[in-house]
């Protein structure tokens, strides 16, 4: 019949798209789901961002007026460490259970891996940021629900998750393995936090988007070059 | 008086900054040299077990 | 460890001489700087090992590559000799800059992004060190240092740029005033000479010790292997 000819080719190019989109979906789902089910990963990371909240609110004793200028970097450098130990955890879960090789046996191209790994660390990072989120606008007094602000978390998750999740993958194979991601990850994260710190600090001071914009750029730049970056390396990290 | 300031006396400060660099670059010959050593060492004694066995 | 190259041997000679020429122009054909006196002279030497821990950098980027596409392991051995002169040299030239800056703007440390991204280039290379350090697999080690010896080279620019930004928006108040000065000077031909003598030189220091510290990896491994045969026979 002329119909099934003509969707033919068309099926057989969307085909390995799809099992590309379905494998992605596939390891996140697998994640969210034994997250869901033990949730040690969210738990740990939100205890840990609102203990270091706390303890720079007594370590930088701070009056109203340097709160506001502060409170960009305090909560970058929480999204940070918490965003370690959720990119430690959640390859470190994979590798002891051995889930790892499963995953390496399906016949799928290796870089949905990647994203599907990559994809669950942003999620869990994203629900810990939006539970940070209000807690830090009570403790700091400020409303930190501005559009502009949330884009700016949104792009620095991103670029620190997308960097992150290719070398926990490498850093988990390590024996400091817990030690060996922060220090692999901050040096090469430092345009992302910066970018992050800056364009927050902008949006939360009401300043002249011409001083925001640049930081927006290069926070766009960053996430781009870098998503590419480790969708080309991340075949030689997998493989046996 | 002076029409032009005479230029800082600075030069304990290069004598330091030179200190620094031929300084380490001496430690990192240093370091390369003495490794070759240790694994001639090491190099002789393999060498004399091969022969012995 | 086989015989030194003829080639080598000659490199020896013609890289001291030049070192020596090079010493000779920079602390005396070059002249006195008019405002900072003759810590200025290390300038020189200070961007010149500068270039050679960007250049290292980059031979690492690049032989990292050639590990993952070519699956040769000689190029690692090339990268890990390429890191250590990095580091080496880096570090000179954070602790020069420092010096420098001491007596010049009154203060130890300046925001200038050259000296950011000078450190923080460093901490990438230490890093790449420890990560060598933790890995045990020497395939696996050598892919996962090429992987990251690419990342890190990537980042470095952006760093960069970042901290630029960072300059020409907020403007640092305390300790340099100007954000631009790189303690400007003119250069006179004379110092013209010197710099690009300075560069020129550093350039065959480097290569001198990257063959010196590669052919003493390709004799560690050799002996490794030699000692593993030992004890497993």
């Amino acid at each position: 019949m002329p119909d099934r000819a003509a969707t033919q080719p068309a099926e057989a190019k969307r085909r390995p798209l799809r099992e590309y989109l379905q494998a992605i979906g596939a390891v996140v789902w697998k994640d969210v789901q034994a997250e869901f089910r033990s949730r040690e990963l969210l738990s740990a990371m939100l205890v840990f961002s609102l203990l270091v909240i706390l303890i720079f609110n007594f370590a930088l004793e701070l009056d109203v007026r340097t709160r506001s200028t502060i409170a960009s970097g305090v909560l970058w450098v929480t999204f940070a460490f918490a965003g370690t130990l959720g990119l430690n955890r959640s390859m470190a879960i994979e590798k002891d259970r051995g889930c790892l090789d499963g995953l390496l046996l399906a016949p799928v191209d290796r870089s949905a891996l990647y994203f599907g790994k990559a994809v669950g660390n942003l999620i869990f990072m994203a629900l810990v940021e939006l539970i940070v989120l209000p807690v830090f606008s009570v403790l700091y007094n400020m409303n930190l629900f501005h559009p502009g602000l949330l884009l700016v978390v949104l792009l620095g998750s991103v670029g620190y998750v997308a960097v992150g999740t290719l070398l926990s993958t490498m850093a988990v194979h390590a024996r400091t393995r817990d030690v060996l991601l922060p220090i692999l990850l901050f040096p090469v994260t430092i345009p992302v936090l910066l970018a992050a710190v800056k364009a927050s600090n902008g949006f939360l001071q009401a300043l002249e988007m011409t001083d925001i914009l640049p930081w927006l750029n290069l926070l766009i730049v960053y996430d781009v070059i870098f998503i590419a970056v480790a969708f080309m390396v991340f075949d030689y990290v997998v493989e046996e | 008086m002076w029409l032009q300031e005479a230029a800082a006396n600075t030069f304990d400060y290069m004598v330091l900054g030179f200190g620094v660099i031929l300084g380490s670059m001496a430690l990192f010959i240093l370091s390369i040299a003495l490794r070759v050593r240790s694994l001639r060492k090491d190099e002789a004694l393999l060498d004399e077990l091969e022969q012995s066995s | 460890m086989g015989p030194m190259p003829k080639a080598l041997k000659a490199l020896n000679v013609f890289t001291s001489l030049v070192f020596a020429v090079a010493l000779y122009l920079v602390l005396f054909y070059a002249p006195r700087e008019a405002v900072m006196g003759d810590v200025q002279r290390v300038f020189y030497f200070h961007v010149a090992a500068g270039w050679v821990g960007a250049l290292a950098f980059l031979v690492t980027a690049v032989a990292g590559i050639f590990v993952l596409v070519r699956g040769d392991h000689r190029w690692d051995q090339l990268a890990l000799a390429s890191v250590e002169i990095g580091v080496v040299f880096t570090m000179i030239n954070i602790v020069t800059g420092s010096i420098w800056a001491r007596p010049v703007w009154n203060t130890w440390w300046t925001w200038d992004p050259r000296l950011v991204t000078a450190s923080v280039m460093e901490l990438i290379y230490l890093a790449y060190l420890m990560l060598r350090q933790g890995i045990e697999d020497p395939d696996r080690r050598a892919r996962f240092a090429a992987v990251y010896g690419i990342v890190g080279f990537i980042s470095v620019p952006l760093t960069f740029l970042s901290i630029r930004i960072f300059r020409t928006i907020h403007p640092v108040v305390v300790g340099n005033n100007d954000p631009t000065a790189q303690g400007t000077f003119d250069m006179t031909p004379k110092m013209k000479l010197a710099f690009f003598f300075s560069l020129f030189t550093f350039t065959f220091v480097y290569i001198t010790l990257l063959w010196h510290r590669l052919r003493l990896q390709q004799f560690k491994e050799r002996i490794e292997e030699r000692k593993l045969r030992a004890l497993t026979a």
